[in-house]
């Protein structure tokens, strides 16, 4: 159930940028994460609505683009994160 | 409508907290390495057996994750050595943050060089977060199967040794070594691999010479072989 630690960051980094942008709603979100990242795309969302009721959040969709080919393993990269496990916001579609 | 590009890591925060842990255990010329595997893989029984096989030299401290309650942590303490208990409460990992503060805890006013960090059972999710440890070391033990090494492999790509445990265990089982070898060698080939039985204590000398043995040899730069069409486990 990791998704809900990934859910938080979600809405951390959507403050940020609310921030640094100003808008008042959230209408999507693309995210990108490398394919060993062992993400469930709707139990995100479900997650997601469920965190967000009522807030300014509430009804953005989580859009998941999973990058197909695995990377090279990282052979224990010390402290880096792994390009294959990552999650990134690529963009949000606001208004 | 508009849109705005972020291209930022969505767990940006945890990853400032491995870092600050990697900062904090340099500062205190101390390592950290994390046990990961199922529930009852023998976690714990391994980290006994190894606090006393090493006898105070590297000085250990331990953080034990759990669900719920403090009984690793109850059985950590009575082999002699500072713990601290993280109760996640639904949490199926461990996060950088939590262990931050735990890791202030352990080391305050202590000298310690090595920490352990038992992880919540679960070969899914703590195979995706770093939480500033040196390596991750998982373990399988011969009671759950050869197959789970094929089955999960982000943890075992990742991990700086593989511990098989309970090895007493063999003539009960259809477990066998070197199917699990073998598939671990596909996803990983430049760590290694230790067989043993925390409670017989058999099989636990190359795992000591390793455990003291300072920073774990790194990997070779190969590459691992691409396997065909794969992703990672899905959900969690």
């Amino acid at each position: 159930m990791h998704e809900l630690s990934i859910v938080e960051g979600i809405m951390r980094q959507a403050e940020r940028q609310r921030g640094r942008h100003r808008f008042s709603r959230v209408k999507a979100v693309d995210l990108v994460c490398g394919p060993h990242s062992c993400l469930a795309e709707e139990t995100l969302q479900f997650l997601f609505d469920a965190v967000t009721r009522a807030t300014w959040l509430e009804g953005a969709r989580l859009r998941v683009t999973r990058l197909g080919e695995p990377p090279p393993m990282p052979g224990g990269g010390e402290g880096a994160p792994a390009p294959d496990v990552a999650v990134y916001i690529r963009s949000l579609e606001v208004e | 409508m508009r849109k705005i590009t972020v291209m930022e890591r969505v767990l940006a925060a945890d990853d400032a907290w491995a870092r600050e842990n990697r900062r904090l255990l340099a500062a205190r010329g101390a390592r950290m390495y994390e046990l990961v595997g199922s529930p009852g893989a023998g976690k714990t029984a391994l980290l006994e057996r190894t606090i006393l096989l090493l006898g105070g030299r590297p000085r250990v401290g331990v953080i034990e994750g759990d669900l719920a309650t403090a009984r690793d942590a109850e059985r950590i303490r009575r082999a002699g050595v500072p713990v601290v208990q993280i109760n996640t409460g639904s949490g199926c990992h461990l996060s950088a943050h939590a262990v931050h503060a735990a890791l202030a805890d352990l080391l305050s006013g202590r000298r310690l060089d090595l920490v352990f960090v038992e992880n919540v059972g679960n070969l899914v999710c703590p195979a995706a977060f770093d939480l500033g440890e040196d390596a991750k070391i998982a373990l399988v033990s011969v009671t759950e199967g050869d197959d789970k090494v094929e089955k999960y492999p982000l943890l075992f790509a990742r991990a700086r040794a593989l511990v098989l445990t309970k090895t007493a265990l063999l003539p009960h089982t259809d477990f066998r070594p070197a199917a699990a070898v073998r598939a671990f060698r596909k996803l990983n080939r430049g760590s290694p691999v230790f067989a043993v039985d925390s409670l017989a204590g058999s099989g636990l000398d190359p795992w000591i010479a390793f455990v003291r043995g300072g920073r774990p040899a790194r990997g070779k730069a190969r590459r691992p072989p691409r396997r065909s069409g794969a992703a990672g486990p899905r959900g969690s």
